[in-house]
């Protein structure tokens, strides 16, 4: 995959996080606030990492367990658990969310030239989430695309795949 | 300036929307009194146009108007298809809405052309009125339908003496009774003293108000043994906004009692009187157009229901906090705010609620419209048009139901040739039923006319590869498929509709207010389309319960009856049936239907039964906590899937309870 960056000069902001123990990291101007973990209402029969819903003032907001997105096991919230409550577009309607993480880090600086390409070798994560990787002190973070990663139709397709799952379970 | 303009091009549509309603109705029943509404609405439609100096609309209107004067007084009987042509004029006169400085050279040439016309008209029409000399009454009787307010209010003059002694402030029953007449509308009360104390003589109540005279003394029924009453009703239109009746009353107050009636039948007399001369100039508008209404944009109205909306979770919380913590008195006090916000939430929502009504006139012509276009004959009937929905549902439903119609219309109802050689009368009929049925408005349009062809839906839907050769689909299934993208089966593309777009738009409109359309149909007998949309879209009275730790929220309007019974009993029971008051009801078991398995099963749990699809279910919960004011709110896309939700409210500690589908939820048990 190779993913052609803007070139402009610029300063970019990215909030890094923790899922489980990996670092990740997502454009900083998504980004609505950082919110603590109030008491969740779960849904029924709804996909697993589809947490439930939270009261934000009075608010009715739809709440994603981020881990079990990426395949990780689901948060126990303990206290460094957070929720970054996004605003998506989405044909032409704003959805917002929240996304819960393990723990919220930082917010990076970074110029646009230390931004790269997702190496397409690494393959742990499904690289069509992955916008590129910023370098942090030796270290690599993966930054996610957002607007692919809670798509209403990434929903439906985990959705499907949990429903196979649970059928081909069944049938053994 | 703008604003104004806007203000006057929806009132002005407004007042079209009327004047054309009337006339077509007119059409169907001669009846004079449409004619009239008519003549009112372009009336205050010509003032309107006058203010703004828009000249050719408003001596457009001008025109459209004397010919329906002539109309109303016989004049014009000879005129074949006089209520066709005025509709023409009406739609002229709402083209000109949009171009009003005629700049666009083909309106120029219509209107110049509709004016030759109309002047043919009216120019009869007055050489009848000269003949007739009719002239003076018809001003008379001008005057009178200006100044009758459509309101129908009359003013009375009451007197009532007390038989035995009634003091003020001693809370005789009679003061309660005056207050509720004074509370009808303007009033002025004036009591009389015996000499200097306060026991009452007599009282004199001046009152204007849509109550009949029979109304007003059936207020003092229960007191008829202590007072004395007499109810004069000395006009029929409301002298409050009169000139000169203040103070006419004021003077009153120093005449005998035996002679105020005489002073006021005086003052209504020299009323009428300057109401003829005032007729002689009446086009100067203002007498009699006060209304009882005032517009709102509906952004302040979305404004005011989220308002209430908060206004209501945050007494739940308050709710919450007395039920902790109980002192009487701060416990009256929240009882009293939970008591004002339920009356505050009513009125809120009363105002977005419009009678589906509004959207009779665009139907009726859309159905007379068409059929004159292909040819056939139908007889339009409408039931329940005082059904009220909420007005962004009034808005939603339009462009679905005006499609229904067309389809009725087009595919439906046969030729006359053909329907008469069936043996069914030669007109068609096309009828909308709107009603209420628990949380639900339905509205059903059917036709009686050939009913949906099975057989060539299958075919069409084999050709267009929707089904398969093998696939044996139920009737029912069969009608769906009309709802497809791209599906039409009418030989003929005609300019009313067969181009195969619309049906499935008519399906997504109305999902995605969560309503929902069925059809039933019968070869040869007719089709029906029955569309069901919620009643309500932001505030329902609801049952909370809870079942395992979580709390869920059902609409009271579908609760019918709730028992207590032993948990254990529902587990023997291998049929899924249990019995309640001798009859057996199926039911659904919250905690095993959703998989809640967090706490121990208690040793009690309530059965909730609910009315949905025409059956009886019992919901099985834990607990009852009680009734519950729900605000709903939506639960976003990503739970598109969960349909027995549909929204969450917030709870007065703060947390979401989901608010259950119970239709859904019997669907989703069934499937």
């Amino acid at each position: 995959m190779n993913y052609e960056i803007d070139t402009a000069k610029a300063l970019k902001s990215f909030l890094s996080f923790k899922l489980a123990d990996k670092t990740f990291a997502l454009e900083v101007e998504k980004v609505i606030e950082i919110i603590e973990v109030p008491k969740i209402t779960s849904i029924p029969k709804a996909p697993a990492h589809m947490k439930g819903v939270i009261n934000l003032r009075g608010q009715v907001l739809p709440l994603i367990d981020t881990c079990v997105k990426f395949g990780l096991p689901a948060i126990e919230p303990d206290l460094n658990t957070c929720i970054i409550v996004i605003d998506l577009l989405l044909k032409e309607k704003t959805i917002r969310f929240g996304a819960m993480v393990s723990q919220v880090l930082e917010v990076l600086e970074k110029e646009e030239d230390h931004i790269h390409a997702s190496p397409s070798i690494e393959a742990n994560y499904n690289l069509e989430f992955v916008k590129g990787i910023i370098k942090e002190n030796e270290d690599f973070i993966v930054v996610l695309d957002i607007d692919k990663t809670f798509s209403v139709e990434e929903v439906k397709l985990m959705k499907n795949a949990n429903e196979k799952k649970t059928e081909t379970s069944k049938t053994k | 300036m703008t604003q104004y303009d806007q203000m006057f091009r929806e009132e002005g549509n407004e007042q079209l929307e009327i004047a054309e309603q009337a006339l077509l109705s007119y059409e169907s029943h001669a009846d004079i009194r449409y004619i009239e509404e008519a003549f009112r609405a372009l009336h205050t439609f010509k003032g309107g146009a006058h203010i703004f100096a828009l000249t050719n609309l408003g001596d457009f209107a001008h025109m459209i108007e004397s010919v329906l004067d002539g109309i109303r007084h016989e004049l014009l009987t000879d005129e074949p298809r006089i209520a066709d042509k005025l509709l023409k004029y009406l739609d002229h006169l709402k083209k000109l809405m949009n171009d009003p400085e005629l700049k666009d050279s083909q309106i120029q040439l219509k209107n110049n052309q509709l004016v030759k016309e109309i002047k043919a008209l009216s120019s009869k029409i007055s050489d009848a009125i000269k003949k007739s000399d009719q002239s003076k009454e018809t001003a008379l009787l001008e005057a009178f339908i200006e100044q009758e307010d459509e309101e129908n209010i009359s003013t009375y003059y009451l007197t009532i003496q007390p038989l035995i002694d009634i003091e003020t402030g001693s809370g005789h029953p009679v003061f309660g009774i005056l207050d509720d007449i004074q509370e009808m509308g303007d009033h002025k009360m004036k009591p009389a003293f015996k000499n200097d104390n306060s026991i009452v003589v007599r009282w004199d109540l001046y009152v204007a108000c849509q109550a009949t005279r029979e109304d007003l003394e059936a207020q003092f029924m229960f007191i008829e043994d202590e007072v004395e009453l007499t109810v004069h009703k000395i006009a029929n239109f409301n002298l409050f906004n009169e000139l000169g009746f203040e103070e006419l009353l004021n003077v009153l107050d120093k005449t005998p009692t035996d002679q105020k009636l005489t002073e006021l039948t005086g003052y209504v007399e020299s009323l009428k009187e300057t109401l003829v001369a005032d007729s002689a100039d009446s086009d100067t508008t203002g007498k009699g157009s006060k209304s009882g209404s005032i517009r709102v944009s509906t952004s302040k109205i979305d404004v005011l229901m989220n308002l209430v909306s908060e206004l209501v979770t945050d007494q739940a919380g308050l709710k919450m906090m007395v039920s902790s913590s109980p002192d009487p008195q701060f416990e009256g006090l929240v009882e009293n705010i939970e008591r004002h916000i339920r009356q505050l939430r009513d009125i809120a929502f009363e105002m977005t609620l419009v009678p589906i009504d509004r959207l009779m006139g665009k139907f009726r012509r859309l159905v007379r419209d068409c059929s004159i276009s292909i040819n056939k004959e139908v007889n339009f009937k409408v039931t329940g048009e005082n059904t009220e929905l909420d007005k962004i549902y009034i808005d939603t439903l339009s462009d679905p139901i005006m499609h229904i119609l067309r389809n009725c219309l087009d595919h439906g109802i046969e030729s006359p040739e053909e329907r008469s050689k069936k043996g069914k009368p030669a007109i068609g009929t096309i009828s909308l039923d709107a009603y209420y049925s628990g949380a639900y408005v339905h509205i059903e349009i059917s036709d009686d006319g050939r009913g949906l062809n099975i057989q060539s839906i299958q075919n069409k839907a084999l050709e267009l590869g929707l089904i398969n050769e093998n696939d044996k689909p139920s009737t029912s299934e069969i009608y769906e498929l009309i709802f497809q993208p791209g599906f039409s089966t009418a030989q003929n593309v005609t300019n009313v509709s067969g181009r195969g777009v619309g049906m499935d738009v008519v399906k997504k409109n109305i999902e995605d207010i969560h309503g929902e359309i069925n059809i039933s149909s019968e070869a040869g007998k007719g089709t029906k389309f029955t569309i069901k949309v919620p009643l309500t879209l932001s505030i329902i009275d609801a049952l909370l319960v809870k079942a395992d730790h979580s709390h869920f929220v059902l609409p009271l309007q579908i609760v019918h009856k709730c028992y207590e019974l032993r948990y254990d009993s529902l587990t023997d029971d291998f049929n899924k049936l249990l019995v309640l008051d001798n009859k057996q009801i199926p039911f659904i078991d919250l905690r095993t239907e959703l998989s809640l398995d967090k706490t121990p099963v208690p040793e009690y749990c309530n059965a909730i039964v609910v009315k949905c699809r025409k059956m009886e279910l019992a919901i099985i919960t834990d607990e009852i906590i009680g009734e519950y004011q729900a605000v709903l709110k939506s639960v976003s896309e990503y739970y598109k899937h969960q349909e027995f939700v549909s929204g969450a409210t917030i709870l007065g500690d703060g947390s979401v309870a989901l608010v259950l589908d119970a239709d859904k939820l019997v669907e989703q048990k069934t499937n």
